[in-house]
């Protein structure tokens, strides 16, 4: 699957390219992107389903503190997507509900 | 002047208590007021984790008489629940203690022994299989514990607005930022208060107010030897359903939130959280709880419970004050409903209920330890 790149064209500066898999897929970014803004690049807006209503959520104030653009990363849950900078090989799933903790048991 | 007549009671203190006192009389049918300084719950009904516990308490007649509480406590939750809507959310899975050394298994097993003379209380001690059979996220580090099918836990903020609005749905008030500045015993009989908001008169007083408890009896001459000892505690990011059994570490509440519980601070008056308090939490949560270490903390928080010298309850209608009440005690989750229920008893009939044990202040005007002795260093909990 291929994504669409949002980012602004040259002269733009960017990191080294490098790959994370999102959802099992690779996913293209820089070096020095956090996770959000790598995923809102490639035009994915929603990160998590909400417990409840399983409602969509994403990046709401980029900056640490509103906890809604939660993913789980590496297997760990509940990761603030825009707190967290990309590099290679990190795998990225999008989290429905609290996440599963079940490799913590 | 602003006098308020036709009152049964008047309460100081809306804390969980204070609020229980003021509900089962209203409940009677008396006539009540409740005042609190603050917003009412915010010192010792806020600061603790809601457990509804037996398995730390001190042995009879205080075990019996949380055994009672206990008891209490189904019907309390639905006869709230049916009056105001609120959920207190009571659910009683059995509690948990957890041992992380072998030598601490041997004391707990002493310990649980001696509750066990109570009638109404069982509790086991549990190896570290049973234990992890229990609850199998437990780490490695806890080596045993025990089991109580008694033991639950609520949530004491929605207790507090439930009983706030059966008080209000049954007739009676709760004032909120009115701080009582004077206290007169007219000539006629009867409890004169006076604050912020005006002038209150009733025949019956009662003094709940937790660990401001103290200053509010001195107002009228009697001496309450009630102590602050700050508890802090930390909530957690939601998290799926993972603990099954509350203990005193950790409860995992409905929202799926962990609540980490506490120290025990001999601070005075201070209130704050504290970057050592919140350590201590985490650490020893953590300690019975690996996973904790990849667990997000949300918030911490301390407040202050009141500590009365033996670390048993309060309850009292002293000589040559009639018509007022003394009623502070430590584990006011737990005691809610019995204390509410024994002292709106005590206010109607004027007299002591006979299941009610004596629990004033005569005790500690003996020097020898009684039968009533505290529980083990820090085990005590709500």
């Amino acid at each position: 699957m291929t994504h669409p790149d949002l980012r602004m064209s040259p002269p733009a500066e960017r990191g080294q390219p490098l790959t994370i898999q999102l959802d099992g897929q690779p996913l293209r970014c820089h070096e020095g992107e956090s996770l959000a803004a790598a995923l809102l690049a490639s035009g994915r807006l929603a990160m998590r389903y909400t417990a409840r209503a399983g409602e969509p959520r994403g990046y709401f104030c980029g900056m640490g503190v509103c906890h809604d653009c939660l993913v789980t990363v590496d297997g760990l849950p509940n990761v603030r997507a825009c707190m967290t900078p990309v590099r290679e090989g990190l795998r990225v799933e999008t989290q429905r509900g609290l996440g599963n903790w079940g490799g913590a048991a | 002047m602003r006098t308020r007549s036709g009152l049964d009671a008047v309460v100081v203190g809306a804390g969980v208590l204070g609020a229980s006192v003021a509900y089962h009389l209203a409940r009677r049918g008396a006539s009540v007021v409740v005042l609190d300084r603050g917003l009412g719950g915010f010192n010792a009904t806020a600061g603790n984790h809601g457990l509804v516990w037996a398995q730390d308490k001190a042995p009879a007649p205080y075990l019996g008489f949380t055994l009672r509480s206990i008891a209490l406590y189904p019907d309390f939750a639905r006869e709230l629940r049916d009056l105001t809507a609120v959920e207190i959310e009571y659910e009683r899975p059995g509690g948990l203690y957890h041992s992380l050394d072998d030598g601490d298994v041997v004391a707990r097993a002493a310990f649980i022994a001696r509750q066990s003379l109570t009638p109404g209380f069982a509790a086991e001690m549990l190896d570290a299989r049973a234990l992890h059979t229990l609850e199998p996220l437990a780490g490695p580090a806890v080596v045993g514990g025990s089991y109580c099918a008694l033991d639950g836990h609520t949530n004491p903020l929605s207790l507090a607005r439930a009983l706030h609005a059966g008080i209000a749905r049954l007739g009676g008030v709760v004032h909120r930022g009115w701080e009582v500045s004077a206290i007169d015993a007219p000539a006629g009989g009867g409890w004169v208060v006076k604050g912020g908001a005006g002038i209150l008169e009733a025949p019956a007083l009662v003094l709940a107010a937790g660990v401001g408890t103290e200053r509010l009896a001195r107002l009228v001459g009697l001496e309450v030897p009630v102590r602050p000892q700050r508890g802090q505690i930390l909530v957690s990011e939601p998290l799926p359903p993972l603990l099954r059994h509350p203990s005193v570490p950790a409860r995992q509440t409905r929202s799926g939130t962990l609540l980490l519980g506490a120290t025990h601070e001999e601070v005075g008056f201070d209130a704050s959280s504290t970057e050592a308090g919140i350590r201590q939490v985490a650490r020893s949560a953590a300690r019975c709880f690996p996973f904790l270490a990849d667990v997000a903390l949300v918030r911490g928080w301390g407040a202050l419970r009141p500590l009365s010298p033996d670390g048993l309850p309060i309850l009292e209608q002293p000589a040559g004050w009639p018509g007022l009440f003394v009623v502070t005690s430590h584990s006011g989750i737990t005691l809610c409903p019995a204390i509410g229920q024994a002292m709106a008893e005590w206010v109607g009939a004027g007299r002591r209920p006979p299941w009610l044990p004596a629990f004033d202040r005569s005790r500690f005007r003996s020097a020898t330890p009684g039968p009533m002795a505290p529980a083990p260093a820090g085990l005590s909990v709500e």
